[in-house]
């Protein structure tokens, strides 16, 4: 296993479990995952355990995420387990992963697993000064964003730090929410994109852009999920699998991640998209997701 | 782009717009959307253009439409929701333009579609909406964007 000049930024939950799955895989290991424990449960925003002592109330909060993040990935392959077997047959031979990478997508498996230099940090948010603390002492690095909120100026003003992140879009066309949506509605195929982050929405400078396969998993009219599964399946497997994709390809541009060649963003291109609307969500998975006997 | 068919009752819609003040000036949003309502589809200027960024960001991610704005259409100067009516004019223009307007990308016109949608939603959620007219906009914006989608 090749240790690489990286440290992983972890908010737990499919995407981040695919960098490190897709790294692994590959025969790498990060040098370091700061693992971040929010204070808040992520689905309620309350605050978690406040009746226990320090270090279990970590414990609880870190236990409290897992089963919060990976909830849907979780129900969605017992409920809807063939069709998450005909995502993981395509879209694992098509970007050329194992089996194993889709069952880390599922959270099961201790952090550990990828890493042994674990450092949890117990925090109210992106924001929180304690985090900010941590990454100046790790200064110079190169630390891979993994989510968890839009990163406050005050972590991308750290002297010495640059944050890489993999934009499930294909810059500089596609930039902000719903990338994949938008990536195949607008140019007939998904694509994500690797740059160090900056300011504004997914405007740093690229290390790797790249358009991959337009893929499509059909179903028929009796297992069709509705759309909201639908939209959590394609966040499970397919966005987390195309953004692990695009991380592992980056990878190959150089071996001093902290200076990668980049090329700047042509600003004028492209456009920053909202949150898809319902009407056109469905339209668009329905040629993600087409109907069985049309094809 | 794929349809030239115009919303059937837009005249009906620019003969009820809102009275707006003649003296509006930069930050008024009834005067930018009747700016809208009335141009011509398919001669769209950089200025229309830019108005329609400045209301796809208020639908889209603010989810709502004040009276009026700061100069730089960032601050919410008068908090007042716009009439019900502007709102369905804004999601008429936006696919009228999306599917009319020359020189427009297709990234562009989705957006603006998408924004369509929104400003629909939005209307849906007023106090008194008037669902007989929304469900007449939302009709044809479901037409137009299923003809714009034929490959």
């Amino acid at each position: 296993m090749k240790t690489l000049p990286l440290t992983v930024l972890l908010y737990d939950g499919p995407i981040a479990r695919a960098y490190l799955s897709a790294l692994y895989h590959a025969g790498y290991a990060p040098r370091r995952i700061v693992m971040m424990v929010s204070k808040k449960n992520p689905s309620t925003g309350k605050p978690q355990g406040r009746w226990l002592p320090g270090t279990l109330r970590r414990k609880w909060a870190e236990k409290t995420h897992n089963v919060s993040l990976f909830h849907w990935p979780r129900i969605l392959s017992v409920k809807h387990a063939g069709l998450c077997q005909k995502m993981v047959d395509v879209i694992g031979n098509t970007l050329d992963f194992p089996p194993a990478f889709f069952e880390s997508l599922l959270g099961k498996a201790p952090v550990e697993t990828y890493c042994k230099n674990v450092d949890r940090i117990f925090i109210d948010g992106l924001g929180d000064p304690a985090l900010s603390k941590t990454l100046k002492a790790l200064s110079p690095e190169t630390i891979l964003f993994t989510g968890g909120g839009i990163l406050p100026a005050s972590l991308l003003g750290i002297d010495g730090i640059r944050f890489l992140h993999i934009h499930p879009g294909y810059l500089p066309h596609i930039r902000g929410a719903d990338g994949l949506l938008w990536s195949f509605v607008t140019r007939g195929m998904p694509g994500a994109s690797c740059f160090y982050m900056e300011p504004g929405i997914d405007v740093g400078d690229l290390v790797l852009a790249r358009e991959l396969p337009r893929l499509q998993f059909s179903v028929t009219d009796d297992d069709r999920p509705d759309d909201q599964i639908l939209y959590r399946l394609l966040f499970t497997y397919f966005d987390p699998a195309i953004r692990a994709r695009v991380l592992i390809d980056s990878l190959k541009c150089g071996e001093d991640l902290y200076h990668l060649p980049t090329t700047p963003q042509d600003l004028d291109i492209g456009m920053t998209f909202h949150f898809m609307h319902s009407e056109l969500r469905h339209r668009v998975l329905t040629e993600i997701f087409p109907d069985a006997a049309n094809n | 782009m794929t349809s030239t068919e115009t919303y059937p009752g837009l005249q009906e819609l620019r003969d009820s717009f809102p009275e707006v003040d003649n003296s509006a000036n930069s930050g008024n949003t009834l005067a930018m959307i009747r700016s809208l309502v009335m141009s011509d589809a398919e001669k769209l200027t950089d200025s229309d253009r830019a108005l329609l960024d400045v209301l796809s960001r208020k639908l889209d991610v603010a989810k709502r439409l004040c009276l009026s704005y700061d100069l730089d259409w960032k601050k919410p100067v008068d908090r007042t929701p716009v009439p019900s009516s502007a709102l369905l004019g804004v999601a008429v223009c936006m696919i009228q333009f999306a599917t009319n307007a020359t020189d427009t990308s297709r990234e562009q016109a989705l957006k603006w579609i998408n924004t369509a949608f929104n400003a629909t939603d939005l209307a849906r959620q007023y106090p008194d909406p008037d669902p007989v007219r929304i469900d007449s906009v939302v009709s044809y914006m479901r037409v137009q964007l299923d003809e714009f989608l034929v490959p």
